[in-house]
């Protein structure tokens, strides 16, 4: 009998176009995403571990698959009106619904198998972005298959028919499908997986808690591999035991207790939960009066002007009283609830160093927009698709389709149904970042900003479900029609792939980018999205064309009453797309050209092929520059002059100069050298080369002059270094203006990029840099705004006036080591003081006051101490400047006596509480101290120079940190920066070099700077370190050009061993370690504790089982305090046990508690001394 | 006027519902007769745009309804055979929502002919509850009521009286005989009684085909003086078919009695007997050679 169900049902199955076609689209999902695995920058495509996380995705695409099966399979008797005749024969209850269960399960582990197939098959195509493939291995497939994705589809399955059997009714599974996309983006969010935006590594505890409740396994799967080197990650299976086995368990047992869930309590009886209980009502025929009525009379219908209206009014306000009422909107509402709550307090309270930002608008619809990207197009096409089969799944069809309402009104109401459901959800988002900031004691001044999320998210999801209605009506099927909408976005997306468009803006549903810069009080785009959305808005009219002349209205397909409107929709259309894509020709291609990735790809390596020889070509450098910038910020534009001249540094005479002006916007300045004539001129490229009519001796000057316009579109990705918008803009000009020889920093950067160009691997860093002459560069800068605006730059504001309209700032800077300025502009407050002579000021937008003062006080600090023991600072200004959010690719940037701050990064951040990380004051005092780093001194280009600047920067900091915070809150900051080193060296793809011979590494330079710094400091004691620092920078500031090498030389100098060794190893080496102390127990009735320790010393890759390390502990109170000084042992690497006296109250031990040895997982060097 | 000329209509499965129907229908009620699967229901949607014929014309009062469906959709009552509604949503608000798609703009004109309609059609106590949880027979009331919203110049009732009571059937009929008087209502039933009853003109409808067509009473003179009946054993109805046109047969007070269409007497123990309309509905099922199995 049970058999019997099961054959029958997969029968079934089989043969409905649903499946066939679904599994298909499964394949084809599979394929896809065998094409595009990533598993990290230089993780082979095929990598196991890139398949493993490919499984999750193919999981979480399949849910909503899943949701269409389910409900097609557990609900179709009541669709189909079959559930009398069913529930009445002699089937038991649990034959059947197993039979079903079983047969879905079936099903849906073959369909899932046939995309793992599908994904084995796309991952042999040479895949995107020139990424490598490794050997082809079955068994990682399988694994992921067995371990990730069969797994997550279980338990979706699980979940979607616990709902459907339970409550029988189409939404409340839709919804359930919802509620498993958001579970991933809570865990995703709870877990900060490193799929979302930044990643920030937990604690032991919250990993193993973590790693068990993420329902999809990214975690603990991320978490298996986070310590894997490179060549572990391209060749090593990912195994199912530890936390990953834990998770799968956990997780198939409460997949398998929803279907008991399931089993338990569903009936063969009417809809349960739905509502659509049918309780008959009987007429009671003795109320039944005889005839005797007058005749009815009838009205005359009047379908004039105003009869559309009027009936769509009527039927959207119907059918969203249909739709939008019940328990599973209820339902769908709270889960929205919850989860923009959860991720507002999650990515808006726990920023970089878990530093809350301010609860501001600005930064929260940033945050809201992100979880609409999944769910929106979800829920559209549940909704709307259930919206076109509205009439018809009620057989209520035939009676409205044979009445005289417009075609059009039938369209409209559905389109507008679907602009009901998704202004409520963007109102539930809004409803959640008021009650945040409300919550957070931020007032409400701002709300207008939340507009941006009805336009930016609202109509593009909006223009979107125009095409899902469109599909809807040429399918004939509900879900066949859910799959179509479902798939227009992957396929839209693939083919734009497939054909290397790389223009986001293009796919079907395309989100603008939403960030709101409250110092220039707008997006980065501007008139670009409102363009790009007048354009989306034409296709979705175009597409309604079709719709409506072909509008399925009983079997009838073609409308013709629907001329008028569809003729009226098509005309918009047109005119919409046609003006749109001219406007955004005209901006893009000829005001202001910009080049697409793809573009900028070949420009770059074009350029590094023609002009990479110039590198090596001695050219002249500048040595003053009169530079004049009027900006014309509401036209996004701006015109720059120079007037510079030129020393030739070297021992040679210069016949020949070239200059490299990357070409932006598609502006070449106009240059002219005095007394030499134009050579050849490359407009691609920028690059101009002169012949002087006489050769510039050694030490001679020359002149030239140049003119530059600027202008910007708001098109493409934002350039966070280089803008004018209305209300603020951030220039760094020196970059664009022309420059001599060749400018290495366009180059092509990722190996993937430089591959597919069939480049060489960038070439590391020489080893040491020819010393060249260098004169300090003067400049001059005469910048002009709009009069209720200022422009900021560096030097001593030498004059300011206003002239029509027109307010001009004259800035002057003497000595800068390069030619290297940049400027910004907006509406400023500002704060000044002075320290020691020197002014300081804090310029900032006038609402962001908050951390002002503490910018102030990190710069005195800074200022001082490192006046004090270093050297003079030769400038009299030292100023802060805030710039746009829109440049938070980085915190803050130092100029000479200038500092350019982020407004995201720095001015809107809480820091009211004191326990809190104080992030401001450690990141200005990182930045001051570049003015000695990296300004006044500069190192030569060459492997190491980064320890000079970075590095000592990051020993900059924690001094002056360290003199106002106790060492909990630098150890914080330590702990953090270890964890990311050990994250990110895990995906360099090169051998790890040793600090002092590094490139630009970031986890180098900062994160393993920051221990190394760290012991230095430990090891010689402040004093010390400064003093030697005080030297290396007496002897090697500017223009010299001193090496890694100087810098260890002065530091080492005299120094003994162990510490001598301890340094070398941590500079010159690349050593990590693994402390653990597995055990600690107590001697019966003594102060003795019998301690096991096991360590693991690893130098460049190999384990070192011979030198002896000291190792540092103490003993800890019940409340984790230390008690008694930190002792000292001397051990071997691998396993050994020793006797240490403790204190009596001692109730722990802790290993290494200075954080002296540089370790991934500190997490077991702390144990609870066991009593026997 | 609605005239139909040479509608064909084919199903994409291969039926063929609809196959050269051509008739003329004027003001009054026009009965549809036919056995199931016959093409009523194929050719009221054809007439009510709810799909399109692939061959002939439909025209109302000269203007042709396939090509321009919202002509008649503008003057039509449409009562489906089998229909839904929408779940949790109240008779009146459901009336009121159909009104507004038919036209009836005024707020009080609406509300005025929405309650005359319910209580024409008994509902007037279940005004609010949902349409949903009627009976079948008080949804089928429910539709009548619908059909009737505005002012239908074309009604076309699909088995209206299917599953109501003899009271309420008593009532749909008075209640169709006095709007018949300036409108056209096409009505298809399988009794014939109702036929006779209520339309000034009917048709038989076989096969997807207009067997005959006229006035009832003309029908019914047609067949005078060529009915018989006798009765018979049971076991004998075979033999009887064979040598006899036999139109119906029934068990009457436990005896089989057979009616058997003959220009004169067919035999011994036939005596003659008055034509009924049912009758020429046999007869002219007799004619299309359909199979016609035992009836009521
Ligand atoms: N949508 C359809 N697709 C395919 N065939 C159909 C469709 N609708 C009806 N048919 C077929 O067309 C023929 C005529 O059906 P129709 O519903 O018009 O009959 P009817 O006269 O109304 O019968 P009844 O008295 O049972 O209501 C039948 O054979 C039926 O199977
Ligand atoms: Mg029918």
């Amino acid at each position: 009998m049970f058999l019997d169900l099961v054959r029958f049902e997969l029968s079934y199955q089989m043969r409905q176009t649903l499946v066939q076609v679904a599994t298909l689209a499964f394949f084809v999902l599979g394929f896809f995403l065998g094409f595009s695995l990533y598993g990290g920058p230089d993780v082979y495509a095929n990598a196991p571990f890139s398949i493993a996380y490919g499984m999750v995705l193919l999981s979480l695409s399949s849910f909503f698959g899943l949701a269409l099966f389910t409900a097609n399979t557990v609900l179709r008797d009541r669709t189909f009106g079959m559930e009398p005749l069913i529930h009445t024969t002699s089937v038991g209850f649990f034959p059947f619904l197993a039979g079903r269960l079983v047969g879905l399960v079936t099903i849906v582990a073959l369909v899932s198998a046939l995309a793992v197939v599908g994904m084995a098959l796309g991952s042999l195509l040479p895949p995107m972005g020139g990424r490598e493939l490794g050997p082809f291995r079955p068994a990682a497939y399988l694994i992921g298959y067995v371990a990730i994705a069969l797994p997550n589809i279980l338990i979706g399955l699980s979940l979607l028919f616990c709902i459907a059997a339970l409550s029988r009714g189409q939404i409340a599974v839709y919804v359930g499908g919802i509620g498993l996309f958001m579970a991933y983006v809570f865990a995703g969010v709870m877990t900060n997986s490193p799929i979302m935006a930044q990643s920030k590594p937990l604690s032991a505890d919250e990993t193993s808690w973590a790693a068990l409740l993420d329902p999809f396994a990214v975690f603990p799967l991320f978490d298996q591999v986070r310590f894997w080197d490179l060549t572990a990650k391209n060749t090593q299976l990912i195994v199912l035991e530890g936390d990953l086995l834990a998770n799968r368990l956990l997780w198939m047992t409460l997949a398998l207790m929803l279907c008991c869930l399931a089993f338990r309590f569903f009936r063969f009886r009417e809809g349960a939960l739905a509502g659509t209980s049918a309780r008959v009502v009987t007429a009671p025929s003795a109320a039944v009066k005889a005839d005797g009525f007058g005749p009815v009379a009838p009205v005359k219908p009047d379908f004039g002007r105003g009869f559309a209206w009027q009936a769509l009014r009527s039927k959207v306000g119907l059918e969203m009283r249909l739709m939008l009422r019940g328990v599973p909107l209820v339902v769908l509402s709270l889960l929205c609830l919850f989860m923009f709550a959860m991720v507002l307090s999650e990515e808006m309270g726990r920023g970089d160093m878990g530093v809350p930002f301010q609860a501001r608008a600005a930064l929260i619809v940033a945050e809201l927009q992100e979880p609409f990207r999944f769910i929106g197009p979800l829920v559209l096409v549940f909704f709307v698709c259930e919206w076109c089969w509205l009439a018809r799944e009620h057989r209520i069809d035939a009676v409205i389709d044979s009445t005289a309402v417009p075609a059009v009104v039938l369209w409209a109401a559905r389109w507008l149904g679907a602009a009901c459901l998704i202004s409520y959800l963007v109102t539930l988002a809004v409803v959640v970042g008021l009650g945040y900031q409300l919550v957070r004691g931020a007032g409400l001044g701002d709300a207008l900003v939340y507009l941006r999320l009805y336009s930016l998210v609202g109509f593009p999801l909006w223009f979107f479900a125009g095409w899902v209605i469109a599909l809807q009506n040429f399918v004939s099927n509900k879900y066949l029609g859910m799959l179509a909408g479902g798939g227009l976005l992957l396929v839209g997306r693939g083919l734009r792939q497939l054909l290397a468009i790389h223009n986001p803006a293009l796919d079907v549903l395309f989100f603008p980018n939403i960030f709101y810069s409250e110092m220039s009080g707008g997006g980065y785009a501007l008139t670009a999205d409102v363009w790009l959305m007048a354009l989306h808005l034409g296709a979705a009219c175009l597409v309604a064309v079709p719709t409506l002349l072909y509008l399925r209205r009983g079997a009838k397909r073609k409308a013709f009453g629907a001329n008028r409107a569809a003729a009226w929709l098509g005309a918009t259309g047109a005119i919409l797309t046609l003006t749109a894509l001219l406007m955004v020709f005209y901006q893009t291609q000829i005001e202001a050209p910009f080049p697409g990735p793809a573009e900028r790809e070949q420009w770059a390596a074009d350029y590094e092929r023609n002009y990479r020889h110039l590198a090596t070509v001695p050219q002249p450098a500048y040595r003053r520059g009169k530079v004049t910038v009027d900006l014309y910020p509401e036209r996004r534009a701006g015109i720059v002059k120079g007037e510079y001249s030129f020393v030739n540094p070297g021992s040679e005479p210069l016949r020949e100069i070239t200059l490299s002006a990357i070409p932006f916007c598609g502006t070449v300045p106009q240059v002219q050298v005095e007394r030499a004539v134009r050579k050849t001129y490359d407009a691609r490229f920028g690059v101009q080369t002169f012949v002087l009519d006489e050769p510039l001796a050694p030490g001679a000057e020359g002149f030239l002059n140049f003119t530059m316009k600027l202008q910007f579109s708001g098109y493409g990705p934002v350039d966070g270094e280089f803008y004018i918008l209305p209300g603020a803009s951030y220039l760094e000009l020196s970059k664009y203006l022309p420059n001599f020889g060749y400018a290495a920093q366009v180059a092509l950067g990722g190996n993937a990029a430089r591959r597919r160009q069939g480049l060489p691997p960038k070439e590391a860093w020489p080893e040491r840099a020819t010393e060249s002459a260098r004169p300090w560069f003067a400049m001059e800068l005469i910048a002009s705004v709009p009069d209720d605006q200022r422009v900021l730059s560096l030097g001593r504001l030498a004059r300011e006036w206003e002239a029509d309209g027109r307010r001009y700032s004259h800035f002057v800077q003497d000595q800068i080591s390069d030619h290297w300025f940049a400027l910004a502009a907006g509406h400023y407050a500002h704060q000044a003081s002075e320290v020691d002579g020197v002014a300081v000021s804090v310029w900032y937008h006038p609402d962001h006051e908050a951390n002002v003062a503490t910018m102030a006080a990190a710069t005195r600090d800074a200022l001082t101490y490192y006046r004090e023991r270093w050297g003079d600072y030769p400038y009299d200004q030292l100023r802060i400047v805030e710039i746009p959010g829109f440049s938070r690719r980085f915190g803050a940037t130092s100029y000479a006596t200038t500092i350019f701050a982020v407004e995201s990064r720095l001015f809107v951040l809480d820091q009211r509480d004191p326990e809190q990380f104080d992030m401001v004051y450690r990141t200005i005092s990182h930045e001051v101290g570049h003015q000695w780093w990296g300004g006044l001194l500069d190192p030569a280009p060459a492997a190491g120079a980064r320890l000079l600047t970075e590095g000592l920067c990051e020993y900059a900091e924690a001094a002056v940190f360290a003199q106002k915070y106790p060492w909990s809150q630098q150890q914080r900051l330590l702990d953090e920066s270890t964890a990311r080193y050990f994250y990110m060296r895990g995906y360099d793809a090169k051998a790890e070099p040793s600090l002092a011979r590094m490139g630009a590494q970031i986890h180098l330079a900062y994160f393993k700077g920051a221990h190394a710094m760290h012991l230095l400091a430990e090891l010689l004691g402040r004093d010390q370190v400064d003093q030697r620092l005080a030297a290396f920078f007496a002897q090697y500031r500017f223009p010299a050009q001193p090496h890694a090498d100087d810098l260890l030389a002065v530091l080492l100098d005299g120094l003994e061993d162990p510490v001598r060794r301890r340094l070398e190893e941590v500079f010159s080496e690349v050593v990590t370690y693994d402390l653990q102390l597995p055990r600690a127990e107590r001697e019966a009735g003594t102060s003795q504790v019998r301690v096991s320790l096991q360590t693991v010393v690893s130098r460049a890759g190999e384990v070192d089982p011979l030198t002896p390390l000291t190792l540092e502990w103490r003993a800890l109170d019940a409340d984790g305090k230390p008690l008694g000084a930190v002792q000292q042992a001397v051990v071997k690497p691998g396993w050994e046990e020793v006797l240490w006296t403790v204190p009596r109250a001692a109730v722990a031990l802790e290993i290494d508690p200075r954080r002296l040895y540089l370790e991934p997982d500190r997490s077991d060097n702390r144990r609870l001394i066991v009593v026997p | 006027m609605l005239s139909i000329t040479n509608l064909c209509k084919t199903y994409p499965n291969g039926v063929r519902a609809l196959d050269g129907v051509t008739l003329d229908i004027g003001t009054g009620i026009f009965g549809l007769l036919g056995p199931n699967g016959a093409g009523k229901s194929s050719l009221m949607r054809t007439i009510a745009a709810l799909q399109e014929p692939d061959q002939g014309t439909i025209l109302w009062e000269g203007a042709d309804i396939v090509r321009y469906p919202h002509l008649v959709r503008e003057i039509l009552g449409y009562l489906p055979q089998d229909f839904g509604v929408y779940p949790r949503i109240s008779a009146e608000a459901l009336l009121d929502h159909l009104a507004v798609l038919k036209g009836v703009r005024d707020k009080k004109a609406r509300r005025r002919q929405i309650d005359a309609l319910l209580e024409r059609t008994n509902l007037t106590q279940h005004r609010r509850h949902a349409v949903a949880q009627f009976s079948g027979g008080m949804r089928q009331r429910f539709g009548i009521a619908q059909a009737l919203l505005g002012e239908p110049r074309l009604m076309i009732v699909d088995e209206p009286t299917a599953g109501l009571d003899p009271e309420e059937r008593n009532r749909f009929h008075n209640l169709l005989g006095e709007i018949a008087a300036d409108i056209t209502i096409l009505l298809s039933t399988h009794i014939v009684e109702d036929v006779q009853n209520l339309c000034g003109k009917a048709a038989v409808l076989a096969g997807g085909r207009i067997l005959t067509e006229g006035r009832p009473d003309h029908l019914v003179a047609q067949l005078k003086g060529r009915v018989w009946r006798r009765t018979v054993e049971s076991g004998s109805l075979a033999t009887w078919r064979e040598r006899v046109t036999v139109l119906s047969d029934r068990l009457e007070a436990g005896r089989r009695t057979i009616r058997v269409l003959a220009d004169s007497s067919p035999g011994a123990g036939f005596e003659g007997c008055d034509a009924a309309l049912e009758d020429a509905y046999f007869a002219a099922l007799q004619t299309q050679g359909t199979e016609v199995g035992a009836c009521s």
